[in-house]
């Protein structure tokens, strides 16, 4: 009707167009994909067998993997890809480099260390998995091609819902709130943005972003001081 | 109801080439641009999302057979904007890669403070590649006065050939009549459908008054009209203006009022293109069918 806005009305790009970013941004990195799915493959396994990246090498090293990934992920597929059809996107991507930056300072200060045990950090593992091998399957799920798959570290909603989880790995601390803020704020975004363009994936990631905000803020059986 | 032949020239209104009966296929409608008599296509293209698609050759690829239909069907005006993404960088690209063809009417729109407008529109330009547009408009009215400013300067100076104001979805319909009171550029853009009829009541009778050229954005609600009267039969009397789609139906309704300079319905698809740009054949409805089109969509 003339005078009212619909929700559709703010949005700039068709879905093929949002959903052919995938496709791009993966034929540009492969096979960077199966490398950090195997590399996810292990640290899941790992983490279900009970070990726990602290100390003063596997803590700090994943802390900056982490910050390293939504670098990655800002500049290239949310500056750059999104860019290029959401001219808000590169202003977004400037939480990505906050996020990054702060994982990495984490990281190399040496004070990364995800040590969780019990319900909250059995929770991080289960949304870790579906971060990293859920996440990829939405594409073929809603009748695309695989080339679309949205991969941890190159894709951003895999990205945010991994930091959530590892964030619920980590015992709370100060770091804990300000490091969830721009994951979170992210998810609701694309959430947002797929409720827009009619996805039903906006569900999933609003699902993941509930459980997320549950798992990282809830309290925990904390073996060690953490990220 | 039968068409008479009086009725169907009437409904073409200000048509430089209103097809005949007998040679209905013949020519495409369109209509002159007030302030000069300069003939325009009725069906332009619009480029708002469908043509907001980055980098991705295999989409800009598509946009690109888009826009060789437009022109194979005799081109006409393309609207874009700086808000609008990628979309004039895409056009520029495929403008390049067609060899610049004949018959391009290019609009666009300054969407910023009067400031940076001018920087604005050299971006716009160098998107395009083109050196002068045809047309340039206030896009929602956007420090309008000020902005206007700029364009009639460009205009006097002759690196401008029309000034505009957009509005869009119903809204700000009375400064958009300020605006064409107290300062008529040479064209208006608004939204203007069978449903969204809020500009017959004002605008469009003091367009034709002063002179002001109408684009008609969103000709299909953004893609809901043809959706929604997809599948539900045509009445039977739509044959009787040449119409055989639902699509060719909403253009015709909004074509025929005779202050309606052009229609810009944006389309992803060749196939779509070429059944918009069908619309401005044949004979176009007179107010009684205008009036029973209208009603006939509003009841279903
Ligand atoms: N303030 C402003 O200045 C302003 C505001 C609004 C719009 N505009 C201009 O006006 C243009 C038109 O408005 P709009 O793009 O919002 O909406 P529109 O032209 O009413 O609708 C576009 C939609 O209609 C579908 N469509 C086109 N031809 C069709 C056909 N033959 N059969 C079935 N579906 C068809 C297209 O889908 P397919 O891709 O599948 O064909 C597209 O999704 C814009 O692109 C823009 O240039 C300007």
């Amino acid at each position: 009707m003339a005078g009212s806005w619909a929700p559709e009305d703010f949005l700039l790009f068709s879905p093929r167009a949002y959903w052919r970013l995938f496709a791009l941004e993966n034929a540009a990195v492969w096979p960077a994909q199966l490398l950090l799915l195997a590399a996810g493959l292990v640290l899941v396994a790992c983490l279900l067998r009970g070990w726990r990246p602290s100390g003063r090498w596997t803590g700090p090293a994943l802390g900056l993997a982490l910050g390293a990934a939504w670098l990655w992920t800002g500049w290239q597929f949310v500056a750059l890809r999104y860019g290029a059809i959401n001219w808000a996107a590169p202003m977004l991507a400037w939480g990505f480099y906050a996020e990054g930056a702060l994982l990495a300072a984490l990281g190399m200060s040496g004070r990364a260390a995800f040590t969780g045990r019990g319900t909250r950090a059995r929770a991080g593992i289960g949304l870790l998995a579906a971060a990293l091998f859920a996440w990829p399957l939405l594409a073929p799920l809603d009748g695309r091609p695989w080339q679309e798959a949205e991969v941890f570290a190159i894709a951003p909603d895999p990205t945010a819902i991994a930091t959530l989880a590892l964030l619920a790995l980590a015992p709370r601390s100060r770091w804990t709130v300000p490091l969830a803020v721009v994951p979170v704020l992210w998810l609701a975004i694309s959430a947002l943005t797929l409720f827009t363009m009619g996805a039903w994936q906006g569900w999933a990631v609003f699902a993941a972003l509930i459980a997320g905000l549950i798992a990282c803020t809830a309290p925990g059986r904390e073996t060690a001081s953490g990220l | 109801m039968r068409v008479t032949r009086r009725a169907m020239l009437a409904g073409a209104g200000a048509a430089l080439a209103a097809p005949t009966l007998g040679n209905a296929a013949a020519k495409p409608l369109s209509k002159r641009i007030s302030a000069t008599g300069e003939p325009v296509p009725a069906v332009g293209l619009g480029s708002w999302i469908t043509f907001n698609v980055g980098n991705d050759p295999k989409l800009r690829a598509e946009c690109r057979a888009v826009m060789a239909a437009f022109f194979e069907a005799g081109g006409g005006m393309i609207d874009s904007s700086p808000m609008y993404g990628s979309s004039q960088a895409v056009i520029g690209d495929a403008l390049t890669k067609l060899g610049r063809p004949p018959g391009l009417f290019s609009a666009d729109k300054v969407w910023t403070s009067a400031a940076n407008g001018p920087a604005q529109i050299a971006e716009t330009a160098r998107r395009w590649g083109v050196g002068r547009f045809d047309l340039l408009q206030v896009h929602n009215l956007w420090d309008w006065e000020r902005n206007l400013d700029t364009l009639d300067a460009m205009k006097a100076a002759g690196r401008l050939r029309y000034t505009g104001v957009t509005t869009s979805h119903g809204r700000r319909h009375g400064e958009l009549e300020t605006v064409m009171q107290r300062r008529p550029p040479d064209f208006v853009q608004l939204t203007y459908n069978i449903v969204d009829r809020e500009a017959e009541r004002r605008l469009l009778p003091l367009a034709r008054e002063r002179g002001i050229a109408v684009i008609a954005n969103r000709p299909f609600q953004r893609g809901r009209l043809p959706d929604r009267l997809a599948g539900r039969p045509l009445p039977v009397w739509a044959s009787e203006i040449d119409v055989s789609t639902w699509p060719q139906f909403l253009l015709k309704f909004i074509l025929s009022h005779p202050a309606v300079t052009t229609a810009i319905p944006a389309t992803s698809r060749v196939d779509h293109l070429r059944e918009n740009k069908s619309a401005a054949f044949g004979p176009m409805p007179d107010a009684a069918i205008r009036r029973r089109m209208a009603e006939h969509v509003r009841d279903l």
